[in-house]
C-alpha cells in the first residue's frame, strides 16, 4: 500500500490549492519531520553535537540552515526541527539517533502533524497579513517565525525571497486553505 | 436661491455625468462629487432632521466633521444608515434616503417637537426621572420613537469585510500638503511609509486653496506614486492610536450602499503598527453661535470655499459671511470670485491692509465691527439676516439667500489625545494643540496649530525627516520644497464664541447641531451645578452622536468658561476617544462570521464521514461525526442502531480527536507518577492504565490513559476538550514547580488518528484484519498495548474500552489514517461493522458508568466519582493537599449514580435538579436541590432515558425516587436512583 507523503494525496486536503495572481499555494511532501528537543541546561551540548552535522553551524534563534538532503529549523529555546523531502523518517533517525543522548534530548516524530504548504509570490504576505501579525519587511530567506495565521499557530520559514513555507497541524490544513482560498478571492 | 453648479472649475470630471437619486427623486452630478455636493448642485437645502427638535437642517460641513446631511444608503441587504453625506463619493446609481422624518423630510410631523422645546431642555429625561420612575414609562415610547438618527439594517450582512496588519516606520495621519511633505522626506531618507486620507484623493486644501500649493501637491503626489517605499490608501481614515503605535484604520473599499463586485471587500480594518506616527490630520473649523445658525443654508466659511472650488457649486449668489479670523478672506475672495454677492461681516475693528487689499480685490464688501445675529431663514434656506455690532445696541436686517461662519479653527488632536496626550490651550490661535504626548507620534500643519501653507509644509518635512533619521535611515532627502507664495497668510484671530442676542429675529442658538444642544442648554446646564467638561458632556449630551462634538466642543466648552467667568485653559477640554469617526461595525468582525468564526479541525477521517451521510457536532473546534444517517431513518432511529450494533456486533467510532501527548526523558515516569493521582510507577512497559489527574485545589481536572512505550518514554491520551489545557498544565508544572525535572512533553494529537473498535465482535473482526497476530486475553489483554503494521501500514493497537464492550483503539500516523478505517471497514463487514457517531458513544458510555465531561466539570472529586479507591495514598501527587481538605472528604458531599425513569419510560434530561419533593418552581416554592443530572441518553439496552447525575449520599441512597425537574422543559419526572453502572457491573464484558 502506497504510503501518501502530502495531504492531497491522503484525500486530507481539497485540491486544488488556492491561487491568484501573484500568489500560488503547493503542498511540499514531508518525508521526514523530527523534533529534537533537549532537557533543561543540555541545551549547548546538543547545539554543539548539531552543528558537527553542519560545517560547525546550527541556526541561530529565528533561523534555519538547509543541508544538502535535510533543513535544520530552529523551532523553540533548545528545540529544533528536521526536516526532509527526500531522506525518510526512519532513515534520517538513524543519522540523528546516535547524536542523541537520551540523558539530553529528546527526538519525537511530527512527521504526520504537520503538513507544508509553499507559498509562493509577492501576493503571499499581503494574504497573510490579513491573519498575521508579522513584519514581512525584516522576514529574510533562511529565517523562521511561529507565529499565528488565522488564529492558527504556524511556523514559516522564508526558503527565498519569493518563497514562503508554512507549517501548520494536519487537523487545520483544511482551515487555512480555506483562509488562503478566501484571502486571494479577491485578487483574482 | 439655493445651491447651483458653476459652469466651470473645480476638481469634478465633467465628462462623468452620474445619476443618483435622493428620497426618491432622480438627480445628476458627476464624477468627483460627494453626494453632498451633488445634492447642492441640484438646489437641495433640506438633507435632514434634528435629532430632538427635528428642525430642518442642510449640509453645514465638507469633510468628516458633518453633523446634518445624514443619509441612509442602498436597499435591502445594502442598506446602511448615518452615513454622513459629505464623505460618500457618489457614484451611478446611489439611491440615497433622508432621516429621522415622519412623513417625509419637506413634511415632518415630528417637527412639532419644536413647538414644546421649552419643555425639552437638555436633560429633560433625567429631570421626569425625578418625579416618578413610573411616569417615565408612559412617554419613554413616543421619545424613543421620535428621537434618533437612521435605522441599522436587520438583514444579515453578507458583506465580505478584511481585516489587514501592516508594519512600516513612518505612518502619517492625513495626506494634506504637511502629511506629503512628511512622508516624501521620510521616504527619501529611506524609511518605509504608509499615509493615510480619509478622502478619495490626496492632497486636502492643498488641491484647490492656491496655485503654488497645488503645484507641490501634484509633484509629491506623482513621487509618491513612484516610490516603492510609500504605501498610499485613500478612504482610510485612522480612528484610533493605541499602546505601542498600534494606529487602528478603516479603508472604505465598496461603495456605501451599492452592490459589491464579487469578493469585492466593504471594508478594510487595517492594523498599522507604526515606529514613528505623524499626525498631519488638519484642523476642524468652528462656526459661530447665533440664532437659526443651524437652519438649511448656513454653513462653515470653509466648506462653502470647498464647495466652490472643489466640486464647482456656489451655495447661493448673495452669500453673507461672518468671521473673526483672517482665513474667511480667502473663501469670501474665493466665493466672490465664483460670481457670488459676498458681505464679509468681520468681528475685529480693525484688520491688516493685505486683508482688506484682498477682500477689495475680490469685490467683497467687507464690513468691520460687525457679525452676524440670527438667520431668517426656514427650510428652504435664509432669505435673510439679522447683523449688528458686538455690542448688541444696534441691528439691521440684511437680504441673503447663504450663510457662512467662522469661528476659528481647532487642530485635530484626536489621536494624540487617544494615546493619553494632553490638550494645551493657545491664546494666539484660540485653540487647543497638542501638549505633552505618551508616544511617538507628532503633529504637523494645521494640527500643530499652523494653518499657513508653506509652514505647514515646513512642519511636516521637518518631522518626516526627523522621523526617519531617528530611526537610522539618513539617505541623503533633497532640499525641502518651498512654496513660492507672493504672501504668507495671516492667521489671526479674535475669540469670539457666541453672537450677541437679535433685536429683530427670534431663534435657538445652537451649538451641537447634533444633538440639539444650544447655547441656553449650556447655560443651564451650568446654573444646574454640571460645571465640568465632563458633565456638561453627560447631561447635555454636546460632543456625542457620529461627528463626536467635532464642531461644537471647544464652542460649548468656550461658553461654559464664559458662563463660571474663567478661561478656557483652566475649564480645559473633554477627552478625545476612539474612534474619530464612525466605523462600521462589519469591520471589527472581519470575516470572522458564520462557518468561518473559528477555524475548523477536522480529523483525518473526516471526509469518509461526511461521504457516509454523518452529521457532525462541533466539540471545541473538531467536527466529531455525531451520527450517520441512513435512507428511511430519522436521527434518533440512526443513533439506536449505531449503539445497538456496538451492543450485539461491532462498531467502529472515530477518536482521532482524543488528545494525545508524548512524554519523554529520564525522569518521565516521577512526572506520570505525580502528575496523576492514581498510581502508574509500577506500570510496566506494554502497558496501558486507566489515569486520573486533579488540580492542585483537589477537583478531578480530566482523565484518560497513559501507555508506557518504553522506560523513558510514555504516550498519554486525555479527553477532547481538555486536551490543550493538560499540556499546558503539564508544561506549567515542569517549567515553573519541578524544573529539575527531565522530562519533554509535546502535543502528537494530530500525529495520529484513532479509531475505536467496539462490541462482541471486535476481536473476530480484528483478528481477520490481523491474521498473524494472537488478539486472545492472553496475546493481548485488556489495558495491553502492541506496535504492528496493518495492510504495511504501521498501527497501535490498544485494548481499551469506552463502552464497556470488548474493545480496542487503532491508532495509526494520521496520513494513513483513512487507508486504515477503509481496510478496518472492509473487513468488518463480515463482523456486521458499522460506524457510530458520538451521539451513540454518549449513550453506550452512559450505560456503563465511565464519565466524561458532564462529570468531570471541575466540581467533583474521585470519590464523588466512585473513584476513591484508585486515590493514592503513600505518593505525592498535583491535589493531594487540596483533596485532604475537610469539605472535600465530607459524607454528605454529592456522589455518582445511576438514575432511570420511576415508570420506566418517561423522559428526563441532563441539567435537571435532582429534588425531593415535586415543585421547584415558582417564587415560595423553591425546593432545595439534592443533586443534578450530568448525562441523559436514551439507552438501548433498557430501552428509555438513562442517566448520570450527583445526589448527596448517593452511592448510599441506591433504590430511592427522587424528581428530576427541569422547569425551563415544564419536566418533573420521578427518578429512582441505582448504581451508576447500569450495564455489565462486574466488567465481563470488557475483560471478555
Amino acid at each position: 500500500m502506497d504510503k501518501p507523503l502530502r495531504l492531497t494525496d491522503a484525500g486530507l486536503l481539497s485540491a486544488p490549492l488556492p491561487a491568484c495572481p501573484g500568489f500560488s499555494m503547493d503542498e511540499r511532501p514531508i518525508a521526514a519531520l523530527w523534533q529534537v528537543a533537549a532537557f533543561k541546561g543540555c541545551g549547548d551540548s546538543l547545539t554543539a553535537k548539531l552543528a558537527g552535522l553542519n560545517d560547525g553551524n546550527t541556526p541561530a534563534p529565528g533561523g534555519s540552515l538547509a543541508s544538502k538532503d535535510f533543513c535544520l529549523l530552529w523551532a523553540g529555546p533548545d528545540q529544533w526541527w528536521l526536516t526532509s523531502e527526500a531522506v525518510s523518517q526512519e532513515a534520517l533517525a538513524e543519522r540523528f539517533a546516535a547524536l542523541i543522548d537520551p540523558e539530553e534530548a529528546t527526538m519525537l516524530d511530527l512527521s504526520h502533524a504537520r503538513c507544508c504548504l509553499r507559498l509562493t509570490g509577492e501576493r503571499r504576505f499581503d494574504i497573510l497579513n490579513k491573519s498575521c501579525f508579522v513584519d514581512f519587511l525584516h522576514f529574510r530567506p533562511g529565517d523562521v517565525i511561529m507565529t499565528q495565521v488565522e488564529q492558527l499557530a504556524v511556523t514559516l520559514l522564508a526558503v527565498d525571497e519569493d518563497t514562503t513555507d508554512l507549517y501548520v497541524t494536519t487537523s487545520f490544513a483544511q482551515a487555512l486553505v480555506d483562509y488562503f482560498d478566501h484571502g486571494c478571492a479577491e485578487y483574482r | 436661491m439655493p445651491g447651483f453648479r458653476l459652469e466651470q472649475g473645480g476638481l469634478i470630471d465633467r465628462s462623468t455625468p452620474l445619476n443618483f437619486r435622493f428620497d426618491g427623486k432622480s438627480m445628476s452630478g458627476f464624477a468627483g462629487d460627494t453626494l453632498a455636493s451633488a445634492l447642492l448642485a441640484n438646489g437641495v437645502q433640506l438633507m435632514g432632521r434634528s435629532f430632538k427638535y427635528h428642525r430642518p437642517r442642510g449640509v453645514y460641513g465638507s469633510g468628516s466633521e458633518e453633523p446634518n446631511a445624514l443619509m441612509t444608503l442602498g436597499r435591502g441587504q445594502e442598506e446602511e444608515s448615518n452615513l454622513r453625506a459629505t464623505m460618500v463619493d457618489l457614484y451611478d446609481g446611489l439611491d440615497a434616503r433622508s432621516q429621522n422624518a415622519w412623513p417625509s423630510l419637506n413634511l415632518d410631523l415630528l417637527s412639532a417637537n419644536s413647538m414644546i422645546s421649552a419643555f425639552l431642555p437638555a436633560g429633560f429625561y433625567y429631570k421626569i426621572f425625578l418625579g416618578s420612575a413610573n411616569f417615565w414609562l408612559l412617554p419613554e415610547y413616543f421619545i424613543r420613537r421620535a428621537a434618533g438618527l437612521g435605522y441599522p439594517n436587520a438583514l444579515d450582512n453578507e458583506d465580505d469585510f478584511q481585516h489587514h496588519y501592516q508594519h512600516c516606520d513612518v505612518l502619517v495621519a492625513g495626506g494634506g500638503t504637511s502629511g506629503l511633505a512628511a512622508a516624501l522626506a521620510a521616504a527619501r531618507s529611506g524609511a518605509s511609509v504608509v499615509i493615510v486620507d480619509e478622502h478619495a484623493r490626496l492632497g486636502g486644501q492643498g488641491l484647490w486653496r492656491n496655485a503654488e500649493e497645488r503645484v507641490f501637491v501634484d509633484a509629491a503626489l506623482s513621487e509618491l506614486e513612484a516610490n516603492p517605499k510609500i504605501k498610499v490608501l485613500t478612504r482610510t481614515t485612522a480612528w484610533g492610536h493605541y499602546d505601542d503605535n498600534m494606529v487602528a484604520c478603516i479603508q472604505i473599499e465598496g461603495d456605501p450602499g451599492a452592490p459589491l463586485a464579487p469578493h469585492q471587500p466593504r471594508a478594510r480594518a487595517w492594523h498599522m503598527r507604526a515606529q514613528r506616527v505623524i499626525y498631519a490630520t488638519g484642523a476642524i473649523e468652528r462656526p459661530l453661535v447665533f440664532a437659526n445658525n443651524d437652519r438649511p443654508g448656513v454653513m462653515l466659511a470653509h466648506a462653502a470655499g470647498s464647495f466652490a472650488s472643489k466640486f464647482g457649486v456656489l451655495i447661493g449668489k448673495r452669500i453673507l459671511l461672518a468671521t473673526n479670523n483672517d482665513d474667511s478672506y480667502a473663501h469670501a475672495s474665493i466665493l466672490a470670485q465664483a460670481g457670488a454677492e459676498v458681505t464679509l461681516l468681520d468681528a475685529r475693528s480693525a484688520v491688516s491692509a493685505a486683508l482688506t487689499a484682498q477682500a477689495k480685490a475680490a469685490q467683497v464688501d467687507l464690513r468691520l465691527g460687525q457679525t452676524v445675529l440670527a438667520a431668517k431663514a426656514g427650510k428652504a434656506g435664509p432669505s435673510a439676516a439679522e447683523i449688528g455690532a458686538l455690542d448688541g445696541k444696534s441691528s439691521s436686517l440684511i437680504d441673503c439667500d447663504a450663510i457662512a461662519s467662522s469661528g476659528g479653527w481647532s487642530p485635530s488632536i484626536h489621536l494624540h489625545s487617544h494615546t493619553g496626550g494632553k490638550a494645551e490651550w493657545r491664546d494666539d490661535l484660540q485653540a487647543f494643540v497638542a501638549g505633552k504626548r505618551l508616544q511617538e507620534g507628532v503633529t504637523v500643519g494645521a494640527a500643530a496649530g499652523l494653518f499657513g501653507a508653506q509652514d505647514a509644509l515646513a512642519s511636516g518635512w521637518q518631522q518626516g525627516l526627523a522621523a526617519a533619521q531617528d530611526l537610522g535611515h539618513h539617505q541623503a532627502s533633497g532640499e525641502a520644497p518651498r512654496l513660492e507664495l507672493a504672501e504668507a497668510p495671516t492667521t489671526t484671530i479674535m475669540p469670539l464664541w457666541s453672537c450677541p442676542k437679535p433685536k429683530i429675529l427670534k431663534g435657538k442658538a445652537f451649538v451641537d447641531f447634533q444633538n440639539d444642544a444650544s447655547a441656553s442648554d449650556v447655560a443651564m446646564a451650568n446654573q444646574e451645578g454640571y460645571r465640568s467638561v465632563e458633565h456638561l458632556k453627560r447631561y447635555t449630551t454636546l460632543g456625542m452622536g457620529t461627528d463626536q462634538g467635532k464642531t461644537s466642543n471647544i464652542n460649548g466648552h468656550a461658553l461654559l468658561a464664559e458662563a463660571q467667568g474663567r478661561a478656557i485653559a483652566e475649564v480645559g477640554t473633554t477627552t478625545f476617544r476612539p474612534p474619530y469617526s464612525p466605523v462600521t461595525l462589519g469591520a471589527f468582525g472581519g470575516p470572522h462570521t458564520g462557518m468561518a468564526f473559528a477555524p475548523i479541525r477536522r480529523t483525518p477521517m473526516q471526509a469518509l464521514h461526511a461521504a457516509a451521510g454523518a452529521s457532525f457536532v462541533e466539540a471545541g473546534l473538531w467536527y466529531r461525526a455525531e451520527w450517520y444517517s441512513r435512507p428511511g431513518e430519522d436521527m434518533w432511529a440512526s443513533i439506536k442502531r449505531e449503539a445497538l450494533n456496538v451492543r450485539q456486533a461491532v462498531g467502529m467510532c472515530d477518536v482521532s480527536t482524543l488528545g494525545k501527548i508524548d512524554v519523554q526523558g529520564p525522569d518521565a515516569q516521577e512526572f506520570i507518577q505525580r502528575l496523576y493521582c492514581n498510581g502508574m510507577k509500577t506500570l510496566p512497559v506494554g502497558k496501558v492504565r486507566y489515569g486520573l489527574m486533579l488540580r492542585d485545589d483537589g477537583m478531578v481536572f480530566d482523565d484518560g490513559t497513559v501507555a508506557r512505550l518504553a522506560d523513558q518514554h510514555y504516550y498519554m491520551t486525555t479527553t477532547t476538550a481538555k486536551a490543550a489545557a493538560v499540556l499546558a498544565h503539564m508544561e506549567y508544572h515542569l517549567d515553573v514547580v519541578w524544573p529539575d525535572l527531565k522530562v519533554r512533553v509535546a502535543s502528537i494529537t494530530d500525529q495520529w488518528a484513532g479509531m475505536s473498535i467496539a462490541g462482541p465482535r471486535s476481536r473476530e473482526m480484528l483478528q481477520a484484519a490481523l491474521p498473524g497476530l494472537d488478539l486472545s486475553n492472553e496475546g493481548l489483554p485488556f489495558m495491553g498495548f502492541l506496535d504492528t503494521e496493518l495492510n504495511g501500514l504501521p498501527i497501535r493497537l490498544l485494548r481499551i474500552s469506552f463502552s464497556g464492550e470488548l474493545a480496542y483503539e487503532v491508532h495509526t500516523p494520521s496520513r494513513f489514517g483513512p487507508q486504515v478505517w477503509q481496510v478496518l471497514e472492509q473487513v468488518g463487514q463480515d463482523f456486521g461493522l458499522m460506524a457510530y457517531g458520538t451521539e451513540a458513544l454518549g449513550a453506550l458510555r452512559i450505560e456503563k458508568g465511565h464519565v466524561a465531561g458532564g462529570e468531570l466539570d471541575g466540581r467533583t472529586t474521585p470519590a464523588d466519582m466512585g473513584l476513591g479507591k484508585m486515590v493514592a495514598k503513600k505518593k505525592d501527587f498535583i491535589g493531594r493537599l487540596g483533596l485532604m481538605r475537610e469539605g472535600l472528604s465530607r459524607d454528605d458531599r454529592p456522589r455518582l449514580v445511576g438514575l432511570m425513569p420511576a415508570d420506566g419510560r418517561s423522559k428526563f434530561v441532563a441539567g435537571s435538579q435532582l429534588t425531593e419533593a415535586k415543585s421547584v418552581g415558582g417564587f415560595g416554592q423553591i425546593t432545595k436541590s439534592l443533586g443534578w443530572v450530568s448525562s441523559a441518553h436514551f439507552s438501548v439496552e433498557h430501552g428509555c432515558t438513562i442517566a448520570l447525575g450527583f445526589v448527596e449520599n448517593g452511592d448510599r441512597r441506591h433504590g430511592e425516587t427522587l424528581y428530576a425537574a427541569s422547569p425551563l422543559d415544564g419536566l418533573h419526572v420521578p427518578v429512582t436512583l441505582v448504581s451508576p453502572h447500569m450495564i455489565d457491573p462486574q466488567g465481563e464484558r470488557q475483560h471478555g
